[in-house]
């Protein structure tokens, strides 16, 4: 609880941070706004356009995370918070936790809002709207914690949520367009917001949540390691 | 200068990090190009069995359809054609919104009129006077070439030598020349209708474009039809035809004597991206590569801002001004080279995999192909020094690397992956930096098809030198902006 509350006093006298998250309000409804102003009535699936921002949003979330995590081994204060916060598990279980609630707080601001601001979208699709971006959140934090540095670390986890689905479009095969769907944990996640036919509702989240846990282990096990020279 | 390029480049070049990420670039550009043309598999079946069918070549080089109703005589020497044009209808099989019914009615390019064409076999040169549906009438020769010629209903194709010489007349009399081709040696010449499928694009249910092609067919009447210098009978051919097809999209002929009727389908025209695989397919990797260039160009910058660096490098240069372009200069050339190799690498290695796999690839020229590959180099090149000016701006590698991604990635993302429909896309792939990646667009799109040009297909809005010109601009701009800011701030 305490490491909680040590995370919570960086987080809130940090400057940018707190941005961060009204960045990820503001973002994520802003863009579901411009789609819902753009988009012809009816042609779409409503919860698709409702929540087009959340492919913008993310990025906020990826950068919130990244931040908590590599901001400290940039400036040196991961060596202070290891002092204070021997257990490594704990400081990363502190820090998932702090991301993780910030995240779903702008989450069940952003998300709601942007359905009622556009055409409507089903409870899922605003459920699972949520539960995508704590997703991202917890696997940007993962890699943060794997690479360190914070600039690879946006690269990497930005690399795999925009430049993958990227990629899938350029197959013509729907065959491999299918098999590489799973493998992205954007397209695959906001399946739930519905239309994606051969992935169900539900199991699509099965994809970023899969990404997150690996990430967060991976986190974890380079946590555990020597902190190397900083600075 | 020559010193601080050595110093940056010693920076660079000692920073093992930095040369990983580079190379990681190179694999994730050559790489995942390589895999997705190794993945794509074509298969036919069809009446032949298990052989895909050829895709004609024009006289240009260019894939092209090919395929119409020709009624036609051989002309062995000089000669001409005239007719008047009397009236088109047609057919067009399940047209929206319902998708249900076969209406009557005609698409804006179908075609019919007067042609010379050199032999019955796909893909050889034509030039041709037509009345379209909804275009006017237009003299179009060689699949590419395409000129508006009013809307007069009376068409002639003379020959003389080996000039062929298209006219166009209000009444029969007096005679406007539009366009004159060469064609010398024995041809064909005869009336022509040719029907292109109608064109619906809607959107897919999850976002993206899907497009679908449907059958249609025209039927032209021509009154005071003559020829001269023909010889032979008046044949019929379906060009292109094939055993099996549907009823709808088999011409055919009824003459009387200088009255014909003539009903085809088809088209006569580039086959655009119909016309096979695209190589910049094999050049998909680019997309991800750049997040490696980014992030690489990003630390260049920000690492010195952290390490402190910076203050060591600004006062060996008190001037200040030399050392963002500096920086830019180096980090740019590594990226091309690094790049160059990457698409040199994965476009002609991509396109043998993509051909064993039975996969037709769309011809372009030798100039089209260099233009390509050097063209990625290039792209990778401008995003890197759009992602150091970035990362001196904000001096923080995370904004940076994050502002430039949704720059450059997001805004081609959301083009051709999300709900935002057509006309919104080609405006983002307009005024952001995404425009850049039009210079990977091998097939131009002619104005004389109604093809699928939408993002999400392969067409980007603006020419390919042209929206490399808006991502240059805009690495430019920051670039400017980073050196007056590096100049009025304290480091």
């Amino acid at each position: 609880m305490t490491a909680i509350r040590a995370e919570w006093t960086k987080f809130r006298t940090l400057p940018g941070l707190p941005w961060l998250v009204a960045a990820l309000v503001v973002v994520t409804v802003g863009v579901g706004a411009a789609a819902t102003a753009l988009t012809p009535c009816c042609d779409v699936l409503p919860s698709r356009v409702s929540l087009a921002g959340v492919a913008a949003g993310q990025a906020a979330a990826v950068a919130l995370a990244v931040a908590v995590v590599s901001g400290e081994y940039g400036t040196g204060m991961v060596l202070t918070s290891l002092l204070a916060v021997p257990g490594r598990g704990r400081l990363l279980a502190a820090k998932a936790l702090l991301t993780g609630g910030l995240t779903l707080a702008a989450a069940l601001v952003a998300i709601p809002v942007s359905a009622l601001a556009g055409p409507g979208a089903t409870p899922t699709a605003v459920a699972g709207s949520i539960v995508y971006l704590v997703l991202v959140s917890q696997f940007a934090l993962g890699v943060a914690a794997l690479v360190r540095d914070a600039a690879v670390a946006m690269g990497v986890t930005l690399g795999i949520l925009y430049g993958l689905p990227l990629v899938v479009r350029l197959f013509r095969d729907p065959l491999w367009q299918e098999r590489l769907t799973w493998l992205t944990p954007m397209e695959a996640g906001l399946a739930v917001q519905g239309g994606l036919a051969p992935i169900g509702t539900w199991a699509g989240l099965a994809v970023p949540a899969v990404y997150a846990a690996a990430a967060l282990a991976a986190g974890w096990w380079r946590m555990g390691r020597s902190v190397g020279p900083v600075v | 200068m020559i010193a601080l390029l050595r110093s940056e480049w010693t920076k660079f070049r000692t920073v093992r990090g930095w040369i990983a990420g580079s190379i990681v670039a190179i694999l994730l550009t050559a790489g995942v190009g390589l895999l997705g043309a190794a993945g794509s598999v074509r298969s036919c079946e069809g009446p032949q069995g298990d052989v895909c069918p050829e895709i004609p070549i024009g006289p240009g080089g260019q894939a092209v359809t090919d395929r119409f109703s020709f009624y036609h005589r051989a002309l062995p020497a000089d000669g001409s054609i005239t007719a008047r044009v009397t009236g088109v209808s047609g057919v067009i099989t399940y047209p929206p919104p319902g998708h249900d019914r076969i209406v009557p009615g005609v698409v804006p390019w179908a075609k019919v009129g007067v042609m010379v064409k050199r032999d019955l076999t796909q893909g050889s040169a034509y030039t041709a006077v037509m009345v379209t549906g909804d275009h006017g009438t237009r003299v179009q020769d060689d699949f590419v070439n395409d000129l508006a010629a009013g809307r007069d209903p009376w068409v002639r194709l003379s020959r003389k030598g080996d000039v062929l010489t298209g006219a166009t007349s209000p009444d029969g009399k007096s005679w406007r020349v539009v366009a004159s081709t060469r064609m010398a040696g024995p041809a064909v010449v005869g009336l022509f209708a040719a029907s292109p499928c109608d064109v619906t694009l809607s959107q897919g249910s999850l976002g993206g474009i899907v497009g679908a092609c449907r059958l249609t067919n025209v039927t032209g009447r021509f009154e005071n039809v003559s020829v001269e210098g023909a010889t032979g009978s008046w044949t019929h051919d379906d060009i292109g035809g094939e055993p099996g097809a549907p009823s709808l999209s088999v011409g055919s002929a009824r003459d009387w004597g200088t009255a014909v009727q003539l009903t085809g389908s088809g088209d006569v025209a580039p086959a655009g991206i119909e016309g096979g695989a695209v190589i910049e397919r094999t050049l998909s990797g680019a997309t991800i590569g750049l997040i490696a260039v980014i992030v690489v160009a990003v630390l260049f910058v920000t690492a010195e801002y952290r390490r402190g660096l910076i203050g060591s490098t600004l006062a060996a240069t008190p001037g200040r001004t030399g050392v963002l372009p500096a920086k830019a200069a180096v980090v740019a050339a590594v990226t091309f080279a690094g790049g160059l190799v990457a698409a040199a690498v994965a476009v002609p290695v991509g396109l043998r995999l993509m051909r064993d796999r039975n996969n037709a690839v769309a011809p372009v020229g030798t100039l089209t192909e260099v233009r390509v590959i050097v063209g990625t180099a290039a792209l990778l090149a401008v995003t890197a020094v759009l992602a150091l000016a970035m990362g001196a701006i904000f001096r923080r590698s995370a904004a940076a690397v994050v502002a430039t991604i949704v720059l450059v990635l997001l805004p081609q993302l959301l083009a051709t992956a999300s709900v935002i429909p057509a006309a919104a896309a080609e405006w983002l792939l307009r005024v952001t930096p995404a425009a850049g990646f039009a210079i990977q667009q091998s097939i131009p799109m002619y104005p004389q098809v109604e093809d699928y040009s939408v993002p999400a297909l392969g067409y980007y809005p603006l020419p390919p030198w042209g929206g490399f010109a808006v991502s240059f601009l805009y690495a430019a701009a920051a670039l400017g902006a980073a050196i007056v800011l590096l100049r009025r701030r304290d480091a």
